[in-house]
């Protein structure tokens, strides 16, 4: 019982029995729409790429467009893409893939059925009463700590930032090796998988051009890790993000970003954020028809730009993006609608076998009950949705303001109800029990039994911050609210916890690659 | 085994509440003449852990409760030679328990028995739905530092100012002290039916006891 591996910083992991599910969970419990709603909506986003088209500003996919069959306009820089090369991407585009972080030993498997959460972005700390500021170093590094002695998180985001947040000591670097210089601290804090999405679409200095060199600069520093590309192809590192601007656009530097992943056969995310009311029409349904056009587009364009002797595996991606009548702006993360659009489109990605990725999060500034009920449903509603991949665990704020590590281990008890939900109920000779029922009799208690004491690390999720205890006992333990608890759990996790540190192998491969990179930057 | 391992090895049978083994334990320290005040040394040294690791919450109510009854086998053997060599057992204290009349709960009283005797006091359990002439004969005979009673609904909770006034007629309140405990129970319940402290669960039931005694 007392388990000899017990790390003691994490003396309030729930069972030491149950390690972290690296498998995910299985979701697709709940359903919004039926095969023939599913049917329709399919046949109007083909008729939108048929009849409006996509603006596409890049020159070698409209080509490769062109001689495939569709209809295309070099001058305004749109085509009208065709059905059967919808269904041809659809049907031979992998649906499956794996990601890790630095040890491909760690990895998780994607696919249209298991269930993950991961760690939010956003630009700022985020205090427990709404005040932010921007992050230093060391502030991203803790936040990293923080992530790693969450157990029920399987995948850390960029922690408290996008390039608005690249910490005051890098600033003096080229955009490039700023991130890579980002990059490499959280390969040395963090064992999880790295969600690294938003490193390059938050960064304004894209507009430049860079998007290209910025993303095989990254790529280069995975093959370093792995060792090689087949290795990086077989645990990938990172997720080309290539999301569409609503209505059907899409923008050069995330067309430049795509095109060099699919060109090394790495996973592609693919998807839009349509705000129902402003950038999609007020239905939830149109809103999703827009989405599933810009989203096979998208597709379409990662198969038509990659190899086939190495296809890029596609995640789907949708956001909870609502644009608010009464608060008069978009991206609202946290309202129904966007937890069913979003789950909605989940459901669609399935439909076509493909693993999809949600996001999680809250408008409210501070760390309160409604950052907390909003976090809880959307979750709930997206595991049991069967939402592959939930990112912005963590995050308070309209548009993932920032990130609140307060939130996080808050967000870490809650995500292991929902695990433990998603778990479902285990009916077996052994756990229904009629032998132990029967021993123990008219008026026993189980409490002290041989079957108890087997069982119930098993079956009961242990959270490490919600409260349970009687009143007395809360009390004497200094009557603290969540967020108390949520910032004492912080500062100890602070105090006790530092990662193991990178492997110096790989550590060396990779600063050898920054430091070339450097070179190559100060030169232009 | 040298007497050293034998300790060490009842420590951690304790400690991973290894229920079979702790009795077969004590019995051979016996066999090999070691003093059975220095093997219970093992035991509550691994108990003060487990009480620890209860308390920080990297154990749960079963284990904790397998590692006291694991601890009580090897202590009841162990008290029995003490016994037997005519040397005094050292007890905390003397406690004697049941649940009053009308009241047939016992889970929370089996788990303050457990905790107690965990503790090295020495626990008398008069059982449940106990009348209240059988706490006042039981606290005349056995002289307990410590009575607890428990009771889980507020009808039977009645019950608590009756045993005490049967205890003041006796001539026995100011003998003894009086614990209450059940889910219920509050310290405005204790003061009202006239008991010195109440338990809010089997972990305060004992601090509570050890304040009443002073003990440290």
């Amino acid at each position: 019982m007392i388990n000899s591996t017990f790390k003691p910083w994490i003396y309030w992991y729930a069972s030491p029995d149950i390690k972290p599910n690296t498998f995910g969970v299985k979701g697709g419990q709940l359903s919004f729409l039926n095969k023939s709603q599913i049917k329709e909506i399919d046949s109007g986003a083909k008729e939108i790429l048929k009849r409006t088209g996509v603006k596409i500003p890049n020159r070698a996919i409209l080509e490769r467009l062109d001689n495939l069959g569709s209809k295309v306009d070099y001058k305004e820089e749109k085509a009208w893409i065709h059905s059967a090369l919808v269904d041809e991407a659809l049907d031979k585009t992998p649906k499956t893939f794996n990601f890790a972080g630095r040890d491909p030993k760690d990895y998780i498997k994607l696919d249209n059925e298991r269930v993950y959460f991961v760690h939010g972005i956003g630009p700022y700390l985020v205090a427990p009463d709404g005040s932010m500021r921007q992050p230093s170093l060391r502030d991203m590094q803790d936040a990293y700590r923080v992530v790693s002695a969450c157990e029920n998180i399987d995948v850390a985001g960029i922690p408290v930032g996008g390039t608005q947040s690249t910490p005051q000591e890098y600033m003096d670097f080229p955009v490039t090796v700023r991130r890579l210089k980002k990059y490499t601290m959280m390969l040395d804090m963090m064992e999880k998988p790295v969600d690294t999405t938003k490193q390059f679409m938050v960064d304004r200095e894209d507009e430049t051009g860079s998007a290209r060199q910025g993303s095989l600069d990254q790529i280069e520093m995975e093959i370093a890790v792995r060792g090689g590309i087949d290795e990086l192809r077989k645990f990938p590192m990172s997720l080309g993000f290539n999301e569409a601007v609503s209505p059907l656009m899409y923008l050069p530097r995330n067309l430049d970003k795509l095109i060099a992943y699919t060109e090394h056969g790495l996973t592609m995310i693919i998807g839009s954020v349509p705000m129902t009311n402003a950038t999609g029409p007020a239905t939830l349904a149109g809103t999703i028809v827009l989405w599933l056009a810009e989203t096979l587009a998208g597709l379409v364009i990662g198969y038509v730009m990659g190899k086939p002797e190495y296809r890029s595996p596609a995640l789907w991606m949708c956001f909870t993006g609502l644009f608010d009548q009464k608060a008069a702006h978009g991206h609202i993360m946290g309202s129904p609608e966007g937890f069913m659009v979003q789950a909605a489109c989940g459901e669609i990605a399935h439909y076509y076998g493909f693993p999809f990725r949600g996001c999680t999060g809250s408008p409210s500034k501070a760390l309160d009950p409604q950052a907390g009920y909003d976090t809880a449903i959307c979750l709930m509603v997206s595991a049991m949705a069967g939402i592959n991949y939930n990112v912005s665990v963590g995050t308070v704020g309209p548009g993932e303001m920032g990130v609140s590590l307060e939130k996080m281990v808050l967000d870490n008890d809650l995500t292991g109800y929902i695990k433990r939900i998603m778990n479902g109920i285990e009916v077996t000779e052994e756990t229904l029990a009629v032998d132990v029922i029967d021993k123990v009799g008219i008026g026993g208690s189980y409490l002290m039994n041989a079957h108890t004491r087997k069982w119930f690390r098993k079956e009961q999720y242990f959270p490490s911050l919600f409260d349970r205890r009687k009143y007395e006992d809360w009390k004497r333990r200094g009557g603290k609210d969540a967020v108390m608890r949520a910032q004492e759990r912080v500062e100890e996790i602070l105090r006790d916890y530092w990662p193991e540190p990178l492997d110096a192998d790989i550590k060396k491969r990779i600063d050898d690659h920054v430091k070339s990179v450097a070179k190559r930057e100060s030169k232009r | 085994m040298k007497k050293e391992e034998i300790i060490q090895e009842l420590h951690e049978v304790v400690l991973e509440g290894r229920l079979d083994e702790s009795a077969a334990l004590a019995e051979k320290s016996i066999e090999l003449g070691y003093d059975p005040l220095d093997t219970l040394q093992g035991i509550t040294s691994a108990l003060r852990i487990v009480g620890e690791q209860f308390n920080e919450g990297s154990i749960f109510l079963t284990e904790l409760m397998y590692c006291g009854e694991t601890a009580k086998d090897a202590m009841n053997v162990l008290t029995e030679e003490v016994k037997r060599q005519q040397k005094e057992v050292p007890y905390s204290g003397r406690v004697i328990i049941g649940s009053v009349e009308g009241d047939i709960h016992d889970i929370g009283k089996s788990l303050v028995i457990a905790m107690l005797s965990a503790e090295s006091f020495e626990v008398f359990d008069l059982g449940i739905d106990i009348p209240d002439d059988v706490f006042v004969e039981k606290v005349r005979e056995l002289k307990p530092d410590v009575l607890g009673m428990s009771a889980l609904v507020t009808t039977t909770m009645l019950k608590f100012r009756d045993v005490i006034v049967a205890l003041e007629e006796a001539g026995l309140r100011n003998k003894v002290k009086v614990i209450i405990g059940g889910a219920l129970v509050d310290m405005n319940i204790a003061e009202t039916s006239g008991a010195d402290t109440f338990g809010s669960d089997a972990i305060d039931a004992v601090e509570k006891v050890k304040a009443l005694l002073e003990l440290g």
